[in-house]
């Protein structure tokens, strides 16, 4: 596994975190892997993800940032930029 | 912090408030219900109702009805429902509708999870009901597990563009709901932990909102 870089995860630490909290197999996902088609993510798996992100940035992220959200990269990319504004 | 004995469910989330119906908001459903290119795959199935008695459709069998609200807009975005409610048995369903331009921003989700405390909260309810055709059902996350239970299927049910679909009945029970809760702010917990161990601190003091009088096997 990658060291944490700074204030926020790998994405290797990124990756095994999203699969516990969205019950997944790490063994399967990786960045590239895509939320709705590979993980078949559903609308109460967006909401949850909402609320993550909000968790991470201690106030409530724009609702519309998901519709960019396509990947586990994408996610990645979200968390770090919310992590730096937290 | 919310005291245990008085606690009442919130109705306002982050996003999303639930509140009453209004006249002014009956144009809106009906929209919703019957304009939409997908509306035939909704409760009316493709069938008119004329504006004189869709109100009345409405709060047919209904025993709770919210409208679902942005935070920063009065106008409705969807509409909550708990129907069928039978306090024999303690058991209602519940459906929830929000409009296709408002999908996918989290809100179904967390006006679900609003309604639901609402409902469990609210009425001595075992179980609570939701029915979802074939062709929703892998979207919705109902039939992700885990908190839905799967409890019939009625093959081949509804028809739709040349296809018989099955329609699935699914239950929310309030153990496994209040399971959910927990098991949601545990792994919110644990990826905290990942992350910055000096946020799991603050997050532990989050209030819980279910108190303990409403837990799994406080109530049958």
């Amino acid at each position: 596994m990658a060291d944490s870089q700074g204030d926020v995860m790998s994405i290797d630490q990124f990756v095994i975190a999203f699969c516990e909290f969205f019950s997944r197999d790490a063994a399967t996902v990786d960045r590239t892997s895509r939320l709705v088609d590979d993980l078949a993510f559903d609308s109460i798996e967006y909401a949850e993800l909402l609320i993550l992100l909000d968790e991470i940035a201690g106030y409530t992220v724009p609702e519309e940032m998901l519709e960019a959200l396509a990947s586990v990269d994408d996610v990645y990319i979200a968390y770090c930029n919310y992590s730096a504004h937290s | 912090v919310p005291d245990s004995e008085a606690w009442v469910p919130p109705l306002h989330g982050r996003r999303v408030r639930l509140t009453s119906l209004t006249p002014s908001d009956y144009p809106v459903f009906s929209q919703m219900e019957q304009d939409y290119d997908d509306s035939v795959l909704y409760r009316h199935r493709g069938v008119s109702v004329p504006p004189e008695n869709f109100s009345e459709t409405l709060w047919r069998n209904v025993l709770v009805n919210f409208a679902v609200r942005r935070q920063d807009s009065p106008v409705p975005i969807g509409l909550v429902t708990c129907y069928g409610a039978d306090f024999r048995s303690d058991i209602a369903s519940i459906s929830m509708n929000i409009a296709p331009e408002w999908r996918r921003h989290g809100y179904a989700g967390e006006a679900g999870e609003l309604f639901v405390d609402y409902l469990f909260a609210s009425f001595p309810f075992r179980k609570l009901y939701g029915q979802v055709a074939g062709w929703a059902a892998a979207g919705s996350g109902v039939a992700r597990g885990g908190v839905f239970v799967e409890e019939g299927c009625l093959r081949e049910h509804e028809y739709h563009n040349g296809v018989y679909y099955d329609m699935y009945t699914y239950a929310l029970y309030r153990a496994q709901w209040e399971r959910h809760r927990a098991d949601r702010r545990r792994k919110t917990r644990a990826f905290i932990d990942h992350h910055r161990p000096m946020m799991s601190a603050s997050f532990e003091a989050q209030p819980q909102p279910i108190p303990s009088r409403l837990q799994a096997g406080q109530n049958g």
